[in-house]
């Protein structure tokens, strides 16, 4: 499980990760993440999130079509936002790299 | 959305505003302002409003904390954070201090219930493997709100849009080059100028372990702390 502190961490990286390959709109961005395992995330984290990408100009959004509902508010990465992409990205792995160094991989190693 | 459903997205969202109703006209509005919007479309995608939203309290805490704002009256700032959304005030000449460079998030807003129950540890033993966990994960995430706070600092107070990713450092650092040196030696040279090093490995004719390209190449002139790409030999 993915405690709230540890999603708190890394919401602003995953939200910004989840616009790399399509635009999206909140909740497309919402069930993105829960289905890959950020079950406890909310509604108003992610909301929140992409505002603050948007103050810092990482994202842009714009009225996109809804299908048979309302439009859609889609989010786009600008090109500020995908270059604090590819910077985060390196720093990430860097970052997991050092934490697989110290936490054992298998169960049972804690004494 | 049926007129129920309007019905009940009106009445969270005025509560949401009346809880964001401390901050700054300007930064409510932007925080707000786009809510009904969402809540339609939640309503559109099937989304039962009263599940997925929770109580209006909570939601604008979450919200605020997850948008970089204080969270509001029920949670103390400690001394020394700056409150953006008191400062700024609109219309005010005198810019306020920009938060650049510290950190986006604030203290662990403790105020902010798990969603998922915590199972309940039913030995000592159990209990001191967890507490060592929760140790760890605090230190996990402390590194990942550093890093984090490198790429998400750049939220201005004014209310104008910034545009870049980070706040520009005072001093660049010149990267040096690195290739044909043991991986061992370049990546301590690249800790003494403060870059950070990453290693990827390839085959290669060269001796295990020489590093064979790096990226950006030497010369190149980059912020303090910048990683460093190095490829390294894992021999033929």
């Amino acid at each position: 499980m993915v405690t709230p502190q540890m999603l708190k961490g890394v919401l602003p990286i995953v939200v910004l990760w989840s616009l790399a390959d399509d635009d999206a709109y909140g909740y497309a961005i919402l069930k993105k993440l829960r289905d890959a395992g950020f079950t406890g995330v909310g509604d108003a984290s992610v909301y929140g999130t992409l505002q603050r990408h948007h103050d810092a100009g990482f994202v842009t959004s714009y009225l996109g079509d809804g299908g048979q509902g309302p439009a859609r508010r889609y989010y786009t990465l600008t090109p500020s936002g995908r270059l604090a992409l590819e910077n985060v990205r390196h720093d990430w792995h860097a970052l997991v790299r050092a934490v697989s160094a110290v936490v054992p991989a298998a169960e049972g190693q804690i004494a | 959305m049926s007129s129920t459903q309007t019905q009940q997205a009106r009445q969270f969202l005025a509560a949401v505003e009346a809880a964001c109703a401390d901050l700054d006209p300007a930064e409510r509005s932007r925080l707000v302002g786009g809510l009904e919007e969402h809540l339609s479309e939640l309503s559109a995608d099937g989304v039962d409003l009263t599940a997925e939203l929770g109580d209006p309290a909570s939601y604008a805490r979450e919200l605020r904390s997850a948008a970089g704002l204080p969270t509001g009256s029920t949670v103390a700032v400690p001394a020394g954070l700056p409150a953006a959304g008191h400062a700024g005030a609109a219309g005010s000449g005198a810019p306020s201090p920009a938060t650049t460079g510290g950190l986006p998030f604030g203290p662990p807003a403790t105020a902010q219930p798990p969603r998922a129950a915590q199972p309940g540890p039913s030995t000592n033993k159990v209990l001191l493997v967890i507490g060592g966990v929760l140790a760890f994960i605090a230190v996990l995430v402390t590194a990942a709100l550093v890093l984090g706070g490198v790429f998400f600092a750049a939220r201005s107070d004014s209310g104008v849009v910034s545009v870049t990713p980070a706040a520009p450092a005072p001093v660049a650092v010149t990267v040096p080059d690195l290739t044909g040196q043991p991986e061992a030696q370049a990546s301590q040279l690249l800790a003494e100028v403060g870059l950070s090093v990453v290693v990827q490995t390839a085959s290669s004719a060269a001796t295990a372990g020489e590093v064979l390209r790096q990226d950006p190449p030497a010369g190149a002139s980059v912020e303090p702390g910048s990683v460093v790409r190095l490829t390294v030999s894992s021999g033929p």
